[in-house]
């Protein structure tokens, strides 16, 4: 663990110099939220030989936070500007991001260190634990868009070992940086995962699976009813879907707007998926008039089953 | 504009958005300096900056916006 703790002391040093408000809002979470240090730590130890072999400094990983900030304080601007988000289709994010390797990986790194300094994201991931625990998904399992990996390695970590796994990104750099993290995490992990290189539209397969994940994904997609109809095709009669996005939360890679919770959950159910249990956490502790009025991102995570 | 002005200007920006008429701008400061500059008013700042100085900020003055002079100096830049 010393590890851990100390490249956690080393990723929140570089942060806290830089800009003294991610530190208020960091300072203040750990302080109401002990265990999401703790858990920080066990992260980075996790992930340290993976980012020891691909020679990435804590240094480096709290750059990839303090850009990933940067581009979605940006985007924020924008967006409170305009009230549109800076992207409006998938296409241009695929060219632009998701097929840019700098980019995708600083991207990862920034969003993986998200789950354990931000509430909401950090909310979202033990809604996530506390649905692997109870569903124990017997496989098989789906993972849409697995970008870091993390959430991937914790189901296959939290299910028995005959549980396999298939994981569709249409990203090939984070497929690379996912197969990366399971093989220096457990070789065996790999061996219980078939991935592949696909936008979901396309992804064809005869299984039906017990348990889906696609976390952050509907936000950045031009057609998310659509995608919803073909998750609820893949999903098993008896499965359970895990969803997270967001409403009034731009970024450089987010096309779809939705506006609010509401109509989060509209979508949902025009999907022919109805909520079994939901998660809703604004980013900032506010009034319901103060996150209307100044359009406060609110992150949103749900367990779907079929209706 | 000059840099007077400026500094009345945003002086009037910042006691609106932290609703105290008492603050005092300074060159070097940051929101290490004034308790309520968190993340959520940070960006509130600089929507406000944008509007009262009929300005948009590029990504790469975001990221180099350290302390109030930054901001004087962007400011006089992007008036000029």
């Amino acid at each position: 663990m010393t590890n851990g703790i100390e490249m956690r002391e080393q990723v929140l040093r570089r942060i806290y110099e830089v800009t003294p408000t991610q530190k208020k809002k960091i300072d203040l979470f750990f302080s109401r939220t002990p265990q999401a240090a703790d858990d920080l730590a066990s992260f980075l130890q996790l992930y340290s030989p993976f980012l020891k072999a691909k020679n990435v400094s804590a240094g480096t990983l709290a750059d990839s936070y303090l850009e990933m900030v940067d581009q979605m304080m940006h985007s924020r601007l924008y967006f409170l500007r305009t009230g549109k988000y800076p992207s409006n289709d998938q296409t241009t994010a695929l060219v632009t991001i998701y097929s840019n390797e700098t980019l995708m990986t600083q991207y990862m790194f920034g969003i993986a260190l998200s789950l354990f300094l931000w509430k909401d994201h950090y909310l979202m991931l033990q809604f996530y634990l506390d649905a692997i625990k109870k569903q124990q998904p017997e496989g098989p399992c789906l993972e849409v868009g697995c970008g870091h990996g993390y959430f991937l390695l914790e189901m296959l970590r939290r299910t028995a070992p005959n549980c396999l796994a298939d994981a569709v990104d249409i990203s090939a750099t984070s497929l690379a940086f996912t197969k990366g993290i399971l093989s220096s995490v457990d070789s065996a992990l790999m061996s219980r995962v078939e991935f592949y290189h696909a936008d979901l539209a396309s992804f064809r397969t005869d299984r039906r699976y017990k348990f889906i994940t696609m976390g952050e994904v509907l936000e950045h997609v031009d057609d998310p009813l659509g995608m919803l109809q073909v998750l609820k095709d893949l999903c098993d009669s008896e499965g359970r879907i895990y969803i997270t996005t967001c409403a009034n939360c731009p970024a450089i890679d987010h096309v779809y707007h939705f506006e609010s919770v509401q109509s989060i959950r509209d979508l949902i159910a025009e999907a022919g998926l109805r909520v079994e249990s939901e998660l809703v956490t604004p980013s900032e502790e506010k009034s319901q008039e103060e996150l209307e009025r100044l359009k406060i991102d609110i992150a949103y995570a749900a367990i779907l089953v079929k209706a | 504009m000059g840099g007077a002005m400026i500094e009345e200007r945003l002086t009037k920006v910042f006691r609106d958005i932290f609703d105290d008429e008492k603050i005092v701008i300074s060159r070097e400061m940051t929101a290490a300096d004034v308790e309520e500059w968190d993340s959520l008013s940070h960006i509130n700042l600089l929507v406000a900056i944008e509007k009262e100085f009929s300005i948009a900020f590029s990504l790469g003055e975001v990221k180099n916006l350290k302390n109030v002079g930054g901001m004087i100096d962007l400011i006089s830049e992007k008036t000029r």
